[in-house]
């Protein structure tokens, strides 16, 4: 190790590179731990099979999703007596494909828990750098907001939003998102009040550094991977929460398939034709499971603390 | 009651460890916690167990008491208690002698009484537990039928009456008050004043007392210990003293297991071992401890850290610190070997310490 | 905790609950459409004079924070306003929907603790064996269950094709039992009108267990996780030094310990039986305040909605303070 002054271009480099294989170092043993966990590797691929189903659906699907068709209405599954391989989970009540709709409904809840929790998470990052930096009537206000947002219970007040909003996208995204920037705000809050006095920060305020490249280089690295970790498993949440209003039909609106609607549609034919409600469920289950295995074995891989 | 050091009174041992081995299994490897441990303690003795953190000697006595928790295992050996061997009992007979003929203590009586069960409850519990003992104990439905008939049992007016005799043996003021009281209303003296009178509830014949003395103040200590020199003298009881600190065992103890890296690496009757300490660990831990007002003495730390428990050198464990190992001590382990009557020392370089016995 | 410290903490909870009724006036207020023509049942009903004057007679001509202010004062003498589309008092109509709600809610919370508070402490005394892995499996699908899609097997299974269970409703019209408190669990059992008992608890059951399931998931993955920290402490290890056997540990002095986290969490998530409540009465047509809610926005019905979403964040908010007082008066080391 050189002894020369830090400011040199060489050790500059020197420090780059070293700084790089600790971070590469970490990578290979957070990958060390994390596919230990064979659950959640399992709930990766799963989750990665809906994303591509998501992302692909308009070459995967074998049908269209929205094409009625009045002669083959009903059509039970496949393996049923009655069923054919042309629609391998059944049709609906309008006779489209459910295997095409499931596919194209995958599209619909993970535009939704994407977009909630990407919004929700630069939304609550900010919130909670600016709650926690500043402090004083700032810090104030910020938590007596999230107090008051928090003191909604889960869905009554998205459901109100919903009822009087009226549909629409936007209004989705504002009714699921409202108080979801909360949790990781709190989390970057605290994390920003732990190292404001910590000495590199304080050395970094000696230095002349400003505020705004002390939050972005010094504080907010520090909190990436809870707030990863969070934000992976309120996807998973967020996800349910779509499917409910969608099922109340204050979600996602029709003729765009949603897993949610769907169920609500089958409901009407639980009598006759079961496949309709049962078959939207299993892909949510499977979906919100995944995604909350892979988010389980991520906090456990990269943030032990987190652990209940 | 005298202490039976030089071993010429013909008594029977009321302990007698015969190779023990506690192991733990974990993902790293088995981490051999005690490792082929031998010793005896006879009737009215005190013998103490030092050693650093990490040597085995907590788990040497969790294993007395079969209290060994996952992921580790007695993998082999036996304990010999007043002439049975407590590897071979079953979880039900072991039972019936924890907190009765075998009690033990532990280190902070802050952590180790229920924060959320007043005093009274806790000693009066384990002065009831044993006292329905001679009858059929099957598990949960045996537990719920003594429940519902507690004839053979003690009356709770006759367990709190004890309870709280016990706590004025302990020396408690006011013991009917404190029975009343949460563990964390009272002093850390206090509270491992209770801790004592719990495992005296019935009467050991063998205390195990895991650092009683570690988490109190000095002056604390002192009467902690003067305490417990107490009872040994009333009662006769039989302790095991697991501790780090000398000081405690050159007051206290009548002979001295020292332990390294699970395995007993030297004992001796108190005065030979401190007089003429002949391990090199030994030397070592008696030569860091800082003495007041001996300004000639230096203290020099033992250097190098406790090697891993699952990833030992192969010879002697010490080697990798030891200031006279060789090679040979790197690849053969020593055996324990009696030097002089009751002295121990497990080492090769037996010979060319005992000039140094006062800091080589 | 003393007296002074509730009265504090009671005291914290007002500017929350004044802001949640500014949240859910203004959301009302700014709400597009006319409650007005609402109530006359859509556009062109009335004519425009009519319309102004109604309004009029409303106050919904005053500025904004006037209009608040007499929601706020109309909230502190019990006064909802009226329903737009039924023409009552929204407190009455309210009123009449709790006892259900209520009921629903406490057999969920029971339900769920009946399950998960035994299965959460032997999956940790048994760590590591088939019945842990599989009730920790058990939690991971309970909460990644979709509730209303949950009801729905339930009627498929139970309704449908064993055909053993009622699946909607309360109550056959005609067999409730002498009104008392409403809990027609209770009123039956009060009056001793056993059959009206049965019937209530059929019609109870699946609704009930449909809405505790990701409670239930939820209290056992902690009474698990606190219980295995628990039994990792010295207490125990000194507990069973005294020579108790493992059911007078886990029982006499683990579980006590355990479940001072398990009740704050459990009391937390009432929100989400809260929330749950409103999906779980619409499938199986549970005439309560959820399902009020749910027809009333259909319906645009706006001031119900209003007052019901108020309810449920002021139970909420209570149910919050009630966890801090509880946590407390379990833990005798906490003094806050």
């Amino acid at each position: 190790m050189a002894t020369a002054t830090p400011t040199t271009p060489v050790d500059g480099r020197a420090a780059r590179r070293r700084a790089w294989a600790r971070t590469r170092e970490q990578l290979a043993d957070f990958w060390r731990r994390f596919s230990k966990n064979r659950l959640a590797v399992v709930g990766g691929v799963v989750l990665l099979l809906v994303i591509i189903m998501g992302l692909f659906a308009p070459w995967i699907a074998p049908h269209d999703p929205t094409l009625p068709n009045f002669r083959n209405r009903f059509a039970p599954p496949a393996w049923m007596e009655g069923g054919s391989w042309e629609h391998p989970l059944g049709t609906d009540q309008l006779g489209r494909d459910m295997l095409s709709r499931i596919i194209w409904g995958a599209r619909a809840s993970l535009k939704v828990g994407a977009v909630v929790i990407s919004f929700a998470t630069v939304v609550g990052i900010f919130m909670g750098l600016v709650s926690g930096y500043y402090g004083g009537w700032v810090d104030v206000v910020i938590q007596r907001l999230s107090d008051i947002l928090l003191a909604f219970p889960y869905l009554v007040l998205a459901i109100a939003l919903m009822g009087v909003m009226g549909p629409g996208f936007g209004n989705l995204i504002l009714a699921l998102v409202y108080k979801e920037w909360v949790t990781p705000s709190r989390i970057v809050r605290g994390e920003v009040l732990a190292a404001k006095n910590v000495e590199y920060v304080e050395a970094a305020r000696a230095v002349g550094a400003r505020d705004r490249h002390i939050m972005w280089r010094e504080i907010l690295p520090n909190t990436f991977s809870s707030v990863i970790v969070v934000a992976t498993l309120r996807v998973a949440w967020v996800i349910l929460m779509e499917a409910s209003l969608s099922f109340l039909g204050l979600g996602v609106q029709p003729p765009e398939p949603a897993w949610g609607s769907m169920i609500a549609q089958g409901r009407e034919y639980i009598f006759s034709s079961w496949w309709l409600a049962t078959f939207p469920g299993i892909a949510i289950l499977l979906t919100v499971l995944g995604i909350n295995l892979l988010g389980e074995g991520l906090r456990d891989a990269l943030d032990p603390r987190l652990r209940e | 009651m005298l202490p039976d050091t030089e071993r010429t009174i013909n008594a029977e041992p009321i302990l007698d460890v015969r190779n023990l081995r506690t192991h733990f299994f974990t993902d790293r490897g088995v981490v051999k916690a005690v490792d082929g441990v031998s010793f005896q303690l006879y009737p009215g003795e005190t013998v103490g167990v030092v050693g650093e953190s990490g040597c085995g000697k907590s788990m040497t006595a969790a294993s007395i008491m079969r209290l060994v928790s996952h992921p580790g295992r007695i993998v082999g050996g036996e304990i010999l208690f007043m002439g049975e061997d407590l590897v071979r009992k079953s979880e039900r007979e072991m039972r019936r002698l924890r907190g009765n003929q075998l009690a033990m203590i532990f280190q902070d009586p802050l952590t180790t009484l229920n924060p959320v069960l007043k005093v009274g409850r806790q000693i009066t519990e384990s002065i009831r537990v044993h006292a329905g003992d001679d009858r059929e104990d099957g598990g949960f439905f045996g537990w719920l039928r003594r429940l519902l008939d507690p004839s053979g049992r003690i009356s709770r007016k006759e367990a709190w009456d004890r309870a709280v005799d016990l706590l004025r043996q302990v020396g408690i003021p006011a013991p009917d008050e404190r029975m009343r009281a949460y563990p964390h209303e009272m002093s850390g003296g206090m509270r491992q004043r209770v801790m004592i009178a719990i495992a005296l509830a019935c009467n050991p014949v063998l205390l195990l007392a895991d650092e009683p003395t570690t988490a109190l103040d000095v002056t604390i200590q002192a009467q902690i210990l003067e305490l417990m020199q107490d009872i040994k003298e009333k009662r006769g009881t039989s302790i095991l003293l697991i501790t780090h600190d000398f000081g405690v065992v050159s007051e206290f103890c009548d002979r001295v297991i020292v332990m390294y890296a699970g395995k007993i690496v030297e004992q001796a009757p108190l005065d030979e071992l401190l007089d003429n300490p002949r391990h090199p660990y030994t030397q070592g831990l008696l030569a860091s401890i800082p003495r007041l007002g001996d300004k000639s003495h230096k203290v020099r730390p033992i250097k190098g850290i406790v090697p891993e428990l699952h990833d030992l050198p192969p010879g002697c464990s010490f080697s990798t610190r030891c200031p006279l190992a060789d090679e040979y001590c790197g690849r053969v382990e020593p055996e324990l070997e009696e030097i002089a009557p009751g002295h121990l020392v497990a080492c090769h370089k037996v010979d060319a310490t005992a000039a140094g016995a006062k800091g080589a | 905790m003393n007296i002074a410290q509730v009265i504090t903490r009671l005291l914290q909870l007002i500017p929350v609950i004044i802001g949640v009724t500014f949240i859910v006036f203004s959301l009302m207020y700014l709400t597009p459409g006319d409650p007005v023509e609402v109530m006359f049942g859509g556009e062109g009903a009335v004519s425009e004079e009519d319309l102004a004057r109604i309004r009029r007679e409303l106050g919904l001509d005053r500025p904004f924070f006037e209009q608040y202010l007499r929601f706020l004062g109309g909230l502190l003498r019990g006064d909802l306003g009226m329903s737009l589309v039924q023409r009552q008092p929204v407190a009455r109509l309210i009123a009449g929907r709790l006892p259900a709600t209520i009921e629903l809610t406490a057999a969920a919370i029971l339900v769920s603790l009946v399950i998960a508070i035994p299965a959460g402490v032997i999956s940790a005394v048994r760590r590591y064996s088939t019945i842990d892995k599989l009730g920790t499996l058990g939690t991971l699908l309970g909460v990644s269950m979709p509730d209303f899609w949950l009801g729905l097997v339930f009627i498929l299974l139970f309704g449908i094709t064993w055909k053993v269970l009622p699946i909607s409703g309360r109550m056959p019209f005609g067999m409730e039992p002498e009104h008392v408190t409403g809990l027609f669990v209770v009123d039956a059992v009060l009056t001793r009108d056993w059959v009206a008992l049965k019937t209530a608890l059929r019609h109870l059951a699946l609704p009930a267990i449909t809405l505790g399931t990701s409670m239930a998931a939820l209290t056992m993955r902690v009474t698990r996780s606190s219980m295995l920290e628990v039994v990792q402490q010295d207490y125990i290890t000194f507990a069973r030094a005294k020579g108790l056997s493992g059911t007078q540990v886990v029982l006499g002095h683990a579980l006590k310990n355990a479940l001072i986290p398990t009740v704050t969490v459990v009391t937390l998530n009432i929100g989400i039986l809260l929330g749950g409540n409103m999906i779980v009465e619409s499938v199986f047509a549970w005439p309560g305040l959820g399902r009020l809610v749910v027809d009333s926005i259909y319906n645009r019905d706006y001031t119900v909605v209003q007052a019901a979403v108020l309810i449920y964040a002021i139970t909420y908010v209570t149910m919050n303070f009630l966890a801090d007082v509880l946590y407390t008066v379990l833990n005798p080391r906490v003094r806050f």
